[in-house]
């Protein structure tokens, strides 16, 4: 999928007057978050938890080569394929050659991000009937959108928008009663069993991938993606070489990180290891396995300052917990990944030149990184980029819409709490003249004279000072 | 190898600086060193078997407890209610195809009808206390495909078979020798928050999911 990035600050101001996904994002963003912070409180070791997860990750990375030979074995020795990706394009074909071996005409698909990251669903379309069947993604894929939240896909499509999009999809017509959700789910329910009987091949991301057994972990709660991958004589999985794990304690591990974060709960409905292919006495499942391992520029943040990036397991919370993100959604962001990982990946996998907005989406509040189950330096790492946006000159200039999205949270108390620290950082910031590099104070320092607050006080004491300085009425 | 794979593992090695993969076991030797024994996880006072039952309820699952195997097909009756109007899936599982079912009720072990059946009646290979799951590992009596298709979905697990942690069953699953195709955990019905972050069950797999029990499977 291209990145749309050049219209970046036009996408993100009309995001801010948009009050259904005002509405959407603000309704979700407390779901997500309370869910979360109720969730972890049933393992008071939740904070080792995540030091145990960094540590699991670091040292996988750290020992890639070995896992991705251990892994690959055990796939092959319970009859699954490994094919390697180096990048986007081969990971597309690679798909494609493996529907067109099988003769396939109807493709289901299970969510993968991996899958949107290498812009597999618009590869596929040409060819095959290609369903996806995460009902997030199914809503998205009728409304041809991008997702807009990894997790959550259609997080800022209304009820009234979803019904709208089932009657033309689904009764070729216009205007029929507003339904409930119960309503819509069943209908989706309906229309997307038929297809999953129906299916050649089925497709599915992987969360993790376990090397001493050669198994793939995919998470979910609808159980869309254990029909997508036992109906089908075919079952291909895409996932990044980041996604493995050594062995199936360290998934146990992952998995306990992976569900609260993302979703708050304690385990998703569905956890489900995948080994291989179908076993000759087996009644059902598929006949084929691959799996796609997608580099895509992962091996060269392997090797660079942002490897720590690579620990990312996917879960959402970072952009659950950011005010940016919260304000503006994740279509503002251009591209399959948004909000904090998005602000760093995006510019990994797409380039700085075409993403150099990105980093400058961020106040540095730092609550991204306090959530993130695997502790990435998601601050740190923004910073980085934006100096290396200095260096190369690609600083945006009159960054102002940040300023907006800040305004639109202040009035919303409870996403205002949450920002409180937000204040207080990029504050300080310009405080120790570092103004020139924050892109975001730079435009706003070169219309105003803004003055600059004690390390004390009170978020609003250092808001209202913000406003006058901007001659805003209270 | 194709020279995609040689490609990737050349970039991977010289990003890791090396020529040679450090052996399996100086990796896991590594690991060892970084992460203590203990593993954090969720700890309870009550008995196994209560966590065990408070989490299925808080997953949206239903469950009673029956004695012996012998009262398996009166539960399952008295869950379904109107039993002889549905067809049932019964997976060819020795614990239940032995079992005397009601004549008057429609049933098939044949999975080539599993896409109308309203009911399937799975053994779950172990329970998790943690967690309230369901551990079903895919094989001839216990296919994968039964926990997904079906509106109602029972499951039998016997008492004994339950854990307190989900690397408990790792165990189990290395002392057969290999893995099966498919292992499912299962913890609840299916479930969607998809339309405005509201929680709606049944979205793809099963609508309910009521667990039976047996504290003697013998
Ligand atoms: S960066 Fe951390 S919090 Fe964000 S999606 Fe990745 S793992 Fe989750």
């Amino acid at each position: 999928m291209a990145v749309r990035q050049a219209d970046f600050r036009a996408r993100a101001q009309a995001a801010l007057q948009d009050d259904n996904l005002r509405d959407a994002l603000d309704k979700a963003k407390g779901g997500f978050v309370d869910k979360r912070a109720s969730a972890i409180l049933d393992l008071p070791g939740f904070e080792t938890l995540r030091e145990r997860g960094r540590q699991i990750k670091d040292h996988t990375l750290a020992h890639l080569d070995t896992y991705l030979e251990t892994f690959e074995q055990n796939v092959e020795r319970n009859g699954g394929q490994v094919h390697y990706a180096a990048d986007a394009e081969a990971a597309r074909e690679a798909v494609l050659a493996i529907c067109r071996d099988a003769s396939a005409r109807q493709v289901i698909k299970a969510k993968t991000m991996a899958g949107e990251e290498v812009g597999l669903n618009e590869a596929l379309e040409h060819e095959f009937e290609t369903v996806e069947s995460d009902l997030g993604e199914y809503i998205i894929q009728l409304a041809e959108e991008p997702p807009s939240h990894i997790i959550a896909p259609a997080v800022h499509k209304t009820r009234a928008e979803i019904t709208a999009l089932f009657d033309r999809h689904h009764h070729q017509r216009e205007g029929g009663p507003l339904r409930e959700t119960p309503d819509l789910v069943d209908e989706a329910r309906g229309v997307l069993r038929q297809k999953f009987l129906g299916a050649d091949i089925g497709i599915s991301g992987a969360n993790f991938l376990i090397a001493e057994t050669g198994s793939i972990a995919l998470v979910t709660n609808e159980g869309n993606a254990d029909l997508s991958t036992s109906l089908p004589r075919v079952h291909i999985a895409i996932a990044g070489i980041e996604k493995l794990v050594p062995g199936l304690e360290e998934a146990s591990s992952m998995l306990r990180l992976l569900a609260r974060s993302a979703t708050g709960q304690q385990i998703t409905a569905y956890t489900t290891f995948i080994t291989g292919a179908r076993r000759e006495a087996d009644p059902d499942g598929p006949e084929e396995f691959h799996l796609v391992l997608l580099d895509n520029g992962r091996s060269r943040m392997l090797g660079d300052e942002f490897r720590e990036m690579l620990r990312c397991i996917r879960c959402g919370a970072c952009m659950n917990h950011c005010p940016v993100y919260s304000a503006i959604g994740g279509h503002a962001y251009g591209w399959v990944y948004p909000g904090p990982m998005g602000a760093v990946l995006t510019p990994m996998f797409q380039g700085l030149d075409k993403s150099r907005d990105l980093p400058n989406a961020c106040t540095l509040n730092g609550r991204c990184q306090s959530v993130c189950p695997v502790k990435i330096r998601l601050p740190m790492l923004i910073r980085r980029l934006r100096d290396h946006e200095f260096e190369q000159r690609l600083t945006p200039t009159g960054t102002r819409w940040a300023l907006q999205a800040w305004a639109w949270l202040a009035r919303r108390p409870r996403l205002y709490q949450l920002a409180t620290r937000s204040a207080g950082t990029v504050l300080r910031t310009l405080g120790k003249g570092r103004a020139r590099r924050v892109p975001l104070a730079g435009a706003w320092t070169a219309a105003r004279d803004l003055p600059l607050p004690s390390a004390g006080g009170t978020f609003q004491q250092r808001w209202r000072a913000a406003r006058t300085s901007r001659g805003e009425q209270a | 190898m194709s020279t995609a794979r040689s490609t990737v593992m050349a970039r991977i090695r010289e990003a890791l600086g090396r020529t040679q993969p450090p052996s399996l076991a100086e990796a896991r030797a590594d690991l060892a060193r970084r992460v203590p024994d203990a593993i954090p996880r969720p700890i309870w006072d009550e008995p196994q078997v209560e966590r065990f039952v408070a989490r299925l309820e808080a997953s949206a699952a239903t469950w009673a407890r029956v004695n012996g195997r012998a009262d398996i097909p009166g539960a399952v009756g008295d869950y379904l209610q109107d039993a002889a109007e549905e067809l049932i899936g019964i997976a060819a599982h020795p614990l239940l195809t032995e079992l005397a079912w009601p004549p008057a009720w429609s049933i098939s072990h044949d999975m080539e009808n599993a896409a109308s059946w309203h009911t399937a009646i799975a053994v779950a290979r172990a329970g998790i206390a943690e967690t309230g799951s369901l551990v079903m590992g895919s094989g001839p009596a216990s296919p994968t495909t039964l926990n997904f298709l079906p509106d109602r979905h029972i499951v039998v697990i016997a008492a004994d078979e339950i854990v307190d942690y989900m690397e408990e069953i790792w165990e189990r699953f290395r002392a057969d020798g290999s893995m099966p195709r498919t292992i499912n955990v299962i913890t609840g019905p299916s479930r969607t928050a998809d339309v405005e972050q509201t929680l709606q069950l049944g979205a793809h797999g099963p609508r309910s999911l009521h667990v039976l029990i047996v504290n003697s499977a013998s």
